[in-house]
């Protein structure tokens, strides 16, 4: 039995073929194909890069069945050594474009590790300084107000 | 390194934040993966992040992935600054300082009077009046937003209370009067966060100075006897071997409450040497022990113990130092999951 495939488009046009298993990892992706069977399935807010990716990923952690039950394609520790590499190797606004689209197609796994690729990027950073040039964040407070936090989080005896 | 700096600079000024335009639900679950000691420095980067990190849901979320943290917990009396009330302290892991953790005040708690029991549930501290005049003071502090929330009174009224913990219940041993002096023990479901109707009756005689919950039970002892509680069976009973010794300051014994029997912790003789008066021993999540030394230092000492050959306890000082001076003196650590 030939395996069902289905397209999916980036932001620029890119199409993907892609097998109906491996893009139903996403809950949104499994949902719009019931809906919409046999159509291409716009992603206008994922660029390529992005999307292949994720794909990559979702061709990783595909569970098939055979027929005999469900076998994943690798073994859970290979598995999580192999995202480990995954998202060691993206660069952080990459990491964050990832995790917005494992969020917006909900794929929880993909969530999780990139996540918590973030939360220990946070941690290995020494101090709020280097979190904020890591991240761009602006800092949005006045002197004052930084006074009075340490004061409430770091008052000596 | 500075040219980059300044390009990250120019780049931040250009483009918004990504992560802090994430939805707020990933917010929550990136900071509560990272350990609530980097909380401090977390909250000093940004409002959102300083919300978040402070926000009840967090520590839910904490909870709820079990990503909780044993925090050590530590009520100090300091005799000048607060006359004569007690105060509670975090001691914590500070990384930007080095390794050595050290004791922190929480200013956003109230001091509470001296005549005060604490014990620790889960993410909160409970405080309970150890005399009648003092119901009114009782109080449970969440240990999350560190902030004080309101606390159901107790069934009757309960003088020199000492209280236990089995299984998220709070056991409270006390005396109340009632045309003569009777022992009563009042029981405090935290999770449903009520106290349960009625009050046992305990037959014993004297003041009891202390508990201890050891595999499911609760000991307590006075001079002259102790006693033990087992809530499985609501039955209190007299139990000899506690009070078999007649305890010294340099000597620490462990008690095996399956074998009924007292051990000599070995190694820590030296360290026991210095810690005379009075002391704390916590055991969760890493045996400690608190002491105060010299003019109104409180010391601390963290102990690994491992069991030899024979069944022999023997105890290895990991770290020992010099915590605070302020005129104070311990009074109790608490374990808090956060």
């Amino acid at each position: 039995m030939s395996k069902k495939m289905i397209v999916l488009k980036s932001s620029e046009g890119v199409s993907f073929v892609v097998e109906e298993a491996v893009a139903r990892q996403s809950k949104i992706i499994s949902f719009l194909v019931e809906e919409f069977p046999d159509r291409e399935l716009p992603l206008t807010n994922m660029t390529s890069e992005i999307l292949r990716k994720t794909i990559e990923y979702c061709k990783k952690h595909v569970v098939e069945d055979d027929g005999g039950g469900d076998s994943s394609s690798s073994s859970s520790g290979d598995l999580k050594e192999w995202d480990v590499k995954f998202v060691a190797e993206i660069d952080q606004p990459r990491l964050m474009d990832l995790l917005m689209a494992a969020n917006y197609l909900d794929i929880p796994s993909l969530l999780d590790v990139t996540c918590q690729k973030v939360a220990d990027t946070i941690a290995a950073c020494n101090d709020e300084k280097e979190i904020r040039a890591t991240f761009n964040i602006e800092n949005d407070f006045t002197e004052e107000e930084v006074e009075a936090i340490r004061m409430e989080n770091q008052y000596p005896i | 390194m500075s040219s980059k700096t300044m390009a990250k600079e120019k780049q931040s000024s250009e483009l918004p934040s990504l992560i802090t335009s994430l939805p707020q639900d990933i917010i929550v679950d990136i900071l509560s993966r990272i350990s609530r000691f980097e909380y401090p420095i977390l909250s000093l980067v940004c409002k959102h992040f300083w919300s978040t990190v402070t926000s009840p849901e967090i520590f839910a979320r904490r909870s709820l992935s079990r990503r909780t943290e044993h925090c050590l917990y530590v009520v100090l009396c300091c005799q000048k600054k607060t006359r004569n009330q007690k105060c509670i302290y975090i001691l914590r892991e500070k990384k930007t300082n080095g390794d050595s953790p050290n004791l922190v005040l929480i200013p956003s708690l109230p001091p509470v009077p001296m005549y005060v029991n604490f014990v620790a549930v889960g993410s909160k501290i409970y405080a309970f009046g150890r005399r009648s005049d003092y119901e009114k003071k009782t109080l449970s502090v969440d240990c999350g937003s560190h902030t004080v929330q309101p606390f159901p009174s107790m069934p009757v009224h309960v003088n020199r209370i000492v209280t236990g913990i089995i299984e998220e219940r709070i056991y409270g041993v006390g005396c109340r009067f009632s045309k003569d002096w009777e022992r009563v023990m009042v029981v405090f479901d935290t999770k449903t966060q009520t106290w349960e109707p009625g009050m046992v009756s305990v037959e014993k005689e004297g003041i009891m100075n202390g508990c201890e919950v050891m595999v499911g039970k609760m000991y307590t002892r006075n001079h002259a006897n102790s006693f033990v509680y087992d809530p499985k069976e609501s039955k209190w009973e007299k139990e000899e071997m506690l009070n078999l010794h007649v305890w010294e300051n340099a000597c620490l014994r462990a008690y095996n409450g399956k074998q009924r029997c007292w051990q000599v912790l070995k190694g820590l003789e030296a360290l026991l040497r210095e810690t005379r008066r009075m002391k704390e021993w916590s055991q969760t999540p890493i045996h400690s022990l608190f002491y105060p030394k010299g003019y109104g230092e409180i010391w601390c000492a963290e102990i690994s113990l491992e069991t030899r050959q024979r069944g022999e306890i023997w105890g290895t000082v990991e770290w020992c130092r010099h915590l605070v001076t302020a005129q104070s003196f311990f009074l109790k650590a608490l374990d808090v999951v956060v």
